[in-house]
């Protein structure tokens, strides 16, 4: 069993989770793979164990849980003590602390991770020790001086971040480094938009984080070509680059920001952005044909969801671009019908590639873009209500569909194993 | 993990420690050159998210008379050579070019920010200094402050201190 377990932290194979075992017995009595009696005999004797190894599970969890948020507190914490800019030290005695830091802290992760059961606690080690290097730079920045805008240090702090996490496979490395790339990419962008016109910064910036958002959403759907132990790595992309397409276009789906027209912006639009929109176009096509030429399980709900993200932002960045009639209320509309779509497409992808986590963020936005919709035009209360009702009541009927057709799939498929 | 994941492993943590005595090695290079010159400016007091409490320094040599460099037609973004030329205590412009100014003791190398009809707006990279939290109101408030700035053969430039009311300013004093 401890060579089992050895085995599986060196392939990086997840522990199954509990209540696996049922299903599988039962599918692997219906494929005649192991008879019924057999199956019978593996649940008793894992039955008797299955309650330690729930809790086991749950502790697990909350272990992951209350690591993450330690780790997440100490890099904040460090970052904060640079910001303090608390120690007289000499400046050279500040480099070598810098350096010392971030070696000691990713050496003691990798023991812990590689060398001890503490495998998780040395993740956190390493996480630390990723936003110990950006604190690190920006404590040199600070000790020399250099510009408060400078635009290389955050593309200094995100280049090796996410190598890092790919070699120790930890998601929440990728998640920092995502979010650092996205912080080193306005930094550039702003100097791109400080040469433009006015009217490209009014709605550049949602062109540009929009085309970024689909990137990212793509490059996270195409570790599902890629092994098992690859596949958590895109799940950080699949996130932030979705909820970054989510967010701009809640943001949109304010009817304040039109009307005033965005004339102009196919003229003025920085040609660096017209550049991020070109690769972005052919990283998600790319990313999506790759997925469907490869065959692998899941990989057609992962394109699809390439589709979702992609095709919600494209037709947004659109919309941004040909909205110069100077009228509000068809752009307005647009961008709810935008998001609505992503929404239910969102959910669809959720459920087919098993991540609970789009549902929620999907269902999240949804409560939210209501809420708003119906205090903005709660003037009109009447109205409102009754369309409310009947977009309640259809979608009440929807899930009801869903559902029946959910069991009916069930059925066939458990009818399938019979015979 | 494989015995080449660990070698690729060691290569990022180098990389890293290398990025960070990297971007001090150039800087202290210049810092221990000899080449100091003493700018006038005028400080205000905001704060960076990640390296906390700064002053912003806004230079005398920052916005200079477009007839000085109106022949070049300058445009946001371009590199510019600044001649620096010493009036008592401190050094302030001189001519302005496109290439290092010939026969000059003292060259500052900026980027022009915006050329308007009468001036032009240069930055240095020198433009923020950062200070212990809560010590940037001292040279806000200050009556007078120069800047002792560290200047390289190609005209890179580096705070080395602060001269406030005329002494040389301790930020964690």
């Amino acid at each position: 069993m401890s060579t089992q377990t050895d085995l599986g932290a060196q392939l990086d194979i997840p522990p199954p989770e509990p209540g696996w075992l049922p299903t599988h017995l039962r599918a692997w009595e219906a494929a005649h793979i192991i008879t019924p009696e057999q199956g019978a005999a593996i649940r008793e004797l894992e039955d008797v164990q299955a309650g330690t190894a729930e809790s086991a599970f749950r502790y697990q969890r909350i272990i992951a849980i209350v690591l993450a948020f330690g780790g997440i507190l100490l890099a904040v914490g460090l970052l904060l003590l640079v910001g303090s800019n608390w120690a007289d030290l000499p400046r050279l005695m500040k480099v070598a602390l810098a350096v010392g830091t971030v070696v000691g802290l990713e050496a003691l992760g990798y023991g812990l991770r590689y060398h001890t059961d503490y495998r998780r606690l040395g993740g956190t080690f390493l996480f630390v020790g990723a936003a110990a290097y950006g604190a690190a730079i920006m404590l040199v920045a600070q000790a020399y001086q250099y510009p408060v805008d400078d635009p290389n240090l955050l593309l200094l702090w995100f280049a090796p971040v996410l190598p890092l996490a790919y070699l120790v496979r930890s998601p929440m490395i990728a998640a920092l480094g995502i979010a650092v790339g996205y912080g080193a990419l306005g930094y550039r962008a702003a100097a791109w938009f400080e040469r433009s016109p006015a009217s490209a910064d009014e709605f550049g910036w949602q062109v540009l984080y929009l085309a970024v958002g689909a990137t990212v959403a793509a490059v996270g759907y195409l570790h599902y070509r890629f092994s098992d132990s690859l596949k958590p790595m895109g799940r950080p992309y699949q996130w932030v680059g979705t909820l970054t397409v989510l967010v701009i276009l809640y943001a949109m789906s304010f009817e304040h920001w039109y009307g005033r027209g965005s004339a102009g912006l196919l003229d003025t639009l920085p040609r660096e952005v017209w550049l991020v929109l070109a690769a972005s176009v052919a990283v998600t096509i790319g990313s999506a044909v790759l997925l469907v030429r490869s065959g692998a399980a899941e990989a057609k709900a992962a394109a699809a969801g390439i589709g979702v993200a992609a095709g919600t932002a494209y037709a947004s960045i659109l919309m941004l671009l040909v909205q110069a009639t100077g009228t509000s209320t068809a752009p307005y509309l647009a961008a709810n019908l935008l998001l609505i779509g992503a929404l239910v497409g969102l959910v669809a992808v959720g459920v087919t590639t098993s991540q609970p986590a789009l549902v929620n963020m999907s269902l999240a936005f949804f409560g939210l873009t209501v809420i708003t919709r119906y205090i903005e035009v709660s003037a009109g209360m009447f109205a409102t209500g009754v369309s409310m009702m009947l977009g309640g009541t259809l979608i009440i009927g929807l899930a009801w569909g869903l559902e029946r057709f959910r069991r009916n799939l069930i059925t066939r498929f458990e009818l399938r194993g019979e015979s | 993990m494989s015995r080449r994941s660990r070698v690729l492993l060691a290569v990022v943590v180098v990389v890293q420690a290398l990025v960070i005595v990297g971007m001090a090695t150039g800087r202290e290079l210049t810092l221990r050159g000899n080449r100091d010159v003493t700018l006038q400016t005028r400080p205000v007091d905001p704060r960076d998210l990640f390296r906390g409490d700064y002053v912003v320094l806004d230079y005398e040599i920052a916005t200079l008379e477009m007839n000085r460099a109106e022949r070049l037609s300058l445009e946001p973004g371009d590199a510019v050579f600044v001649e620096l030329v010493q009036a008592g205590d401190v050094w302030v412009a001189g001519r302005v070019e496109r290439q290092p100014v010939d026969g000059a003791e003292r060259v500052i190398r900026g980027t022009v920010v915006r050329a308007g009809a009468e001036t032009v707006q240069i930055e240095y990279g020198i433009e923020q200094y950062f200070v212990p939290e809560g010590r940037g109101h001292v040279v806000e408030r200050a009556a007078e402050v120069d800047v002792v700035v560290a200047i390289d053969s190609d005209g890179g430039a580096v705070i080395r201190h602060l001269i406030v009311d005329g002494e040389v300013w301790d930020p964690h004093g």
